[in-house]
């Protein structure tokens, strides 16, 4: 009964791995490792703790009849608990496209205020998914406004960005665009050279391009570099354990709220100087590798490539544009099945865009340049000079603007698709319902909801039936995808 | 005899030991989500009882004197000589159901779909029993008669610092470690 697998696909956290085990540290890994075994109806979501007659729970082994105090049946709990999922990730977005001065208050539907699950599931989804996919819409169109849509920048991933002599300042979780930029001006006027670095959803935050660190499974690592000096903890992906961590390691937190106007800012810059200074004797054993990022892609200006794909698309020489995002999860080696599906849709002639920390996951194999190992050399010929085979968005938020590239070759009848091998956050799950609801036929690591037969049949007749796209487990994706050659001879 | 014990007040009833044991014993695939979608419904051997907060797993005790064994006309229930365990042969099993009768504990369930009865064998053929390896409180622990000495002796060792800290009723006529040690027990 016992599984030996690697914990991370990612050199340089597993140097730092190493590093924590000789401390005696324990990281995220060792906790999901203490915390087996899971409970089997909450993995299942056949327990229910919604009202205080509970819990609730249903034997899926047990009879077919079986109900809750209330009366649900099987189906209901299982598209209730999904239902709540998204509707949670959808608040998430809209609590985030604030920030970016995108939408006013959350709009979408409350899954929860009835006891009765909505006779539509798959409508329901859709709603709660349009929901999600108007927030993100309006944080892509935020941020284009704000920052113009200028050619992606290049920046760099991984642990190797942290500089041993500059005043490494982390910015983690989702960090507002108005707190960045007030560090970044408070970090200029420092008076030591200072590095601030990303990860888990501040990723090109603005306009400028930050180097990303990490994402979101291995966060806790970055602080066995010992060179992190200051850490402004934003909302939504930061682990608990991470300022716990960082607090018994003596490195300053400060609130990314806490950080509003320029002299909170550069007290927090100076905190992270003081902290510099401390540890300017010790060495810091930053692992020594990085890649280089191309990022910010948007539909403008990736425009002369979307244009190239569909011709190579009606030449038979590509099969698509598909998405591959999504977070990490604990239960499965770091990376691995982000990287594998994306190299599986590069092979097959897709050209593929990503964000967030599946996207990191993607950067970090050095997917993100150019010159990357793995491309598909007739894709890459196909397409424009110095185009990545995977294009990174930024941060997960920037997803809408996925959607608006497929809208760009979706009018030619080019397939597009998006792949969400792993979830962490609800807010990526939202994201999928997202795409699913605006017509990209969506794969989603989920275990749960394709479990149950009756919800999982319904998700896959489209959200919403008839209109929008199906949502599939991750296992149907190997047949959904086609060789271009093969597809153009269908045609 | 190594032993599947009980440690009842451990016992959440989350009912983990039931769902890995129909998994691992009763299914083709093995894994919780495929064994939901198969057709034949995995049954566990083991049964969480009793109310809530008084939760138990209840299987097979391997009675010293099992009255299935006695009864069972076919000589389908057998003592495993090596192991002590007792399980069915189904391949003899008539489904007469006098086990399933005589069984004190209701441990042996008869298994209509195949006709014969089905009742814990202790994983005979694995390392531990899927219902102690899963349990995540550790109420169900596999182990001699030694190990499980063990455990109580802990519990006990637990409750001598209770006796050894608690305040003593007033009149009582057992006399604290602590007021020993002060002098006031004389």
């Amino acid at each position: 009964m016992k599984e030996v697998r690697k914990k991370s696909a990612d050199p340089a956290v597993n140097q730092l791995l190493v590093k924590a085990f000789r401390q005696g540290a324990a990281l995220a890994w060792d906790r999901a490792e203490a915390m087996q075994p899971q409970c089997g109806f909450s993995r299942l979501s056949l327990c229910c703790s919604d009202c205080h007659e509970g819990p609730c729970r249903i034997n899926p082994f047990g009879a077919d009849d079986q109900r809750t105090i209330c009366g649900r049946d099987r189906f209901e709990l299982v598209a209730g608990a999904f239902l709540r999922q998204v509707a949670d990730g959808a608040g998430a977005l809209a609590r985030l496209g604030e920030r970016f001065g995108a939408s006013a208050g959350y709009a979408g539907p409350e899954p929860m205020d009835a006891m009765l699950v909505p006779e539509d599931f798959a409508a329901a989804v859709a709603a709660a998914g349009t929901a999600a996919g108007t927030a993100l819409a309006a944080i892509a169109a935020a941020r284009d406004a704000a920052y113009g849509t200028a050619a992606p920048d290049v920046t760099a991933v991984n642990l190797g960005v942290l500089k041993a002599d500059a005043v490494n300042v982390v910015l983690h979780g989702h960090v507002p665009p108005a707190a960045v930029k007030l560090l970044a001006a408070a970090a200029a006027a420092a008076e030591a050279p200072v590095n601030i670095a990303v990860m888990c959803g501040s990723e090109t935050t603005g306009d400028i391009a930050l180097p990303v660190l990490t994402n979101y499974d291995s966060q806790e690592a970055v602080l066995f570099t010992g060179a992190v000096d200051l850490l402004v903890r934003g909302s939504q992906c930061v682990m608990p354990a991470m300022v716990k961590m960082a607090a018994a390691a003596g490195v300053p937190v400060v609130s990314a709220c806490a950080v509003a106007d320029a002299a909170s800012a550069a007290a927090a810059i100076s905190q992270g100087v003081a902290a510099f200074r401390q540890r300017a004797g010790r060495t810091a054993p930053i692992p020594d590798v990085s890649e280089p990022l191309y990022t910010g892609y948007t539909a403008a200006n990736a425009k002369e490539a979307l244009d190239a794909l569909r011709a190579a698309w009606a030449a038979g020489r590509a099969a698509g544009l598909a998405y591959v995002g999504g977070c990490g999860n604990l239960g499965f080696t770091q990376d691995a099945a982000a990287v594998k599906t994306a190299l599986s849709l590069i092979k097959r002639g897709y050209l593929v865009v990503t964000a967030g920390c599946a996207g990191a996951a993607l950067a970090k194999a050095g997917l993100c340049q150019p010159d990357a190992a793995g491309a598909n050399a007739a894709l890459k010929a196909a397409l424009p000079d110095n185009l990545p085979p995977v294009l990174h968005l930024g941060a997960c938020t920037d997803a809408g603007r996925f959607l608006a590239m497929a809208e760009m070759v979706r009018a030619a009848g080019v397939p597009v698709l998006a792949a969400f091998p792993e979830f962490a956050h609800n807010k990526t799950l939202a994201t999928a319902a997202a795409f699913a609801a605006a017509g990209v036929s969506v794969f989603a690591g989920l275990e749960a909801v394709f479990a149950d037969a009756k919800a999982a049949s319904a998700l896959a007749g489209g959200i919403p039936a008839g209109k929008g796209a199906p949502f599939l487990p991750m296992a149907a994706l190997a047949e959904a995808v086609q060789p271009p050659a093969e597809a153009a001879k269908a045609r | 005899m190594k032993r599947i014990w009980v440690d009842r007040d451990k016992c959440l009833g989350c009912r983990t030991c039931e769902l890995r044991c129909a998994v691992e014993r009763d299914s083709v695939s093995k894994t919780l989500l495929g064994a939901v979608r198969e057709e034949h419904r995995p049954a566990a051997r083991v049964m969480v009882s009793g109310r809530t907060g008084e939760a138990f797993p209840i299987q097979c005790r391997h009675c010293e004197d099992a009255v299935c064994i006695r009864v069972c006309p076919a000589g389908a229930m057998q003592r495993n000589p090596e192991t002590g365990t007792v399980f069915v042969d189904r391949s003899r099993c008539r489904g007469c159901w006098m086990c399933v009768m005589a069984c004190p504990f209701g441990a042996v369930q008869p298994a209509a779909e195949f006709k014969t009865a089905l009742k814990c064998d202790a994983c005979a053929d694995m390392e531990e029993p899927a219902c102690a390896a899963s349990c995540p409180t550790g109420a169900l622990v596999y182990g001699d008669e030694e190990s499980f000495a063990e455990i109580l002796a802990a519990r006990r060792g637990q409750l001598a610092i209770y006796a050894r800290t608690a305040p003593l009723p007033a009149g009582s006529s057992i006399v604290s470690i602590e007021a020993l040690r002060k002098g006031d027990g004389e």
